[in-house]
């Protein structure tokens, strides 16, 4: 009884463009989500959510969680139906037409696009922490560099550069959430793990929770863009792509919920300077400089380029299948020469 | 070159910058949603009312809550954004017609 039952895979619709490479299992599908993702991101946002909410940063982010859901679950369905390499491009082309198509492609390469420099200036609150006094600007210059060069070089970037990637934060993680633990129980913060960060009644204002649920939806950014490597999945069961999606929106949602918790009762009454360094003032005070030097590092470092990498290959995805439909000019098509093999910044794997 | 200009002008304002980058996810986050509506519970005429309507409609609600929430500039920058593609959308629909008619 599906209405797309018969819809063919978008990737014949076009004789001239052959298509992608179909390597990918459902693992690889969870650890490019949640390389996308990003573990470390709920680490940058801290400051702002624990301002926004008031405190009830855990309420801030199981709502994020419910509303998500929602959209992972229709991002489960349409790629059930309509796999594109396009994603909602794809999806609304199909169900709605071509401007609607073009529009939807449109209004995801800004969040695509702007996506880099979100990285390069988190990259570049991280070093202003480590060897303060330089303007971030000249860090983010240093940065783009550098990620450029590696791309350029290194552009057949493994899948277990992303594994490696995310098994050293969640590490890095584990010992963070140890540690703070160990800091409340010695008195720190709430002196002991309490529903404060859940549910306080005099915490809680309607617009503040809004506020701060709508910049908690920012941290599980990027399980959406699982579904750009539609065409590229090994099995021909279609469903794997939107059980990766689901299952990497609950990964991350759990990780954030028990994260924020310890975090936020650590956190009752911080003071807080800088809320972009909030993390780093916060794990300078309650744990000791090592620490927060060491996540200042992992976040300069490699938690920068292993979410650019992701970065990427969604945008480049999603320009393939614009440009694909020539609703892209071709300058822009030509960026990522369309070979048998997935294109110039993609996952393709030894 | 766009990622750098956007880091430098940004790299004081990363709520700002993040306001930005959530607006183009939730309006293609909002047009899945209406593209399920419109695929499955009009066109297809599915039964189906939870998956094919209750969800992506509460999917639009999150959305629409969210975006409202959002700081003008956030929202000012995000709109004309969508407005450039609107017009380069029609250019782009115009030239296709002129050439279909050759």
């Amino acid at each position: 009884m599906r209405a797309g039952g018969g819809i063919p895979h978008p990737s014949h619709g076009s004789h001239r463009v052959q298509s992608l490479r179909r390597t990918l299992s459902y693992r690889d599908l969870l650890i490019y989500g949640l390389a996308y993702v990003s573990p470390f991101g709920v680490l940058q946002s801290l400051g702002f959510v624990w301002q926004e909410s008031n405190g009830l940063i855990v309420l801030a982010y199981v709502l994020a969680t419910v509303c998500m859901y929602f959209t992972a679950k229709s991002y489960a369905l349409m790629t059930d139906t309509v796999p594109s390499a396009g994603s909602v491009y794809g999806f609304a082309r199909h169900a709605l037409g071509p401007f609607t198509g073009f529009i939807a492609g449109w209004m995801i390469l800004l969040d695509y696009l702007l996506m880099p420099a979100y990285v390069y200036v988190f990259m570049a609150v991280a070093l202003d922490a480590l060897i303060p006094g330089v303007d971030r600007g000249i860090w983010i210059l240093v940065l783009s560099g550098t990620t450029l060069g590696i791309n350029w070089f290194g552009v057949r970037v493994s899948q277990r550069f992303n594994l490696s990637s995310v098994a050293l934060q969640l590490v890095i993680l584990a010992v963070l959430m140890l540690l703070s633990l160990v800091a409340i129980y010695h008195g720190k913060g709430n002196g002991a793990l309490t529903l404060r960060p859940l549910y306080a009644p005099e915490l809680y204002h309607a617009k503040s929770i809004f506020a701060a649920t709508s910049l908690c939806v920012m941290s599980f950014l990027g399980f959406d863009a699982i579904s750009t490597l539609s065409e590229e999945i090994k099995s021909d069961d279609r469903r794997v792509v939107g059980r990766a999606i689901v299952g990497v929106l609950f990964l991350s949602a759990a990780l954030f919920a028990v994260l924020s918790w310890i975090l936020g009762d650590l956190l009752s009454g911080f003071a807080i300077k800088d809320p972009a360094a909030a993390i780093y003032e916060l794990v300078d005070w309650a744990i000791g400089p090592w620490l927060s030097l060491s996540i200042a590092w992992a976040m300069a470092s490699f938690v920068g380029l292993a979410s650019a990498l992701p970065i990427q290959v969604g945008v480049a995805r999603i320009m393939y299948a614009m440009g694909r439909d020539r609703q892209l000019p071709a300058v822009l098509a030509k960026i990522h020469p369309i070979h048998g093999t997935p294109t110039w910044a993609c996952s393709s794997r030894p | 070159m766009i990622s750098i200009a956007v880091a430098l002008a940004t790299r004081y304002h990363l709520d700002e910058l993040t306001s930005i980058i959530n607006f183009g996810a939730l309006s293609g986050f909002l047009l899945l949603h209406v593209s399920i509506i419109v695929l499955f519970w009009f066109k297809g005429r599915s039964g189906r009312w939870v998956v094919h309507l209750l969800v992506p409609v509460a999917g639009i609600v999150v959305v629409l809550a969210v975006l409202s929430g959002m700081s003008s500039l956030a929202m000012t920058l995000g709109l004309s954004w969508l407005i450039v593609g609107f017009v380069y959308g029609t250019v782009l629909t115009k030239r296709r017609r002129t050439e279909l008619t050759i």
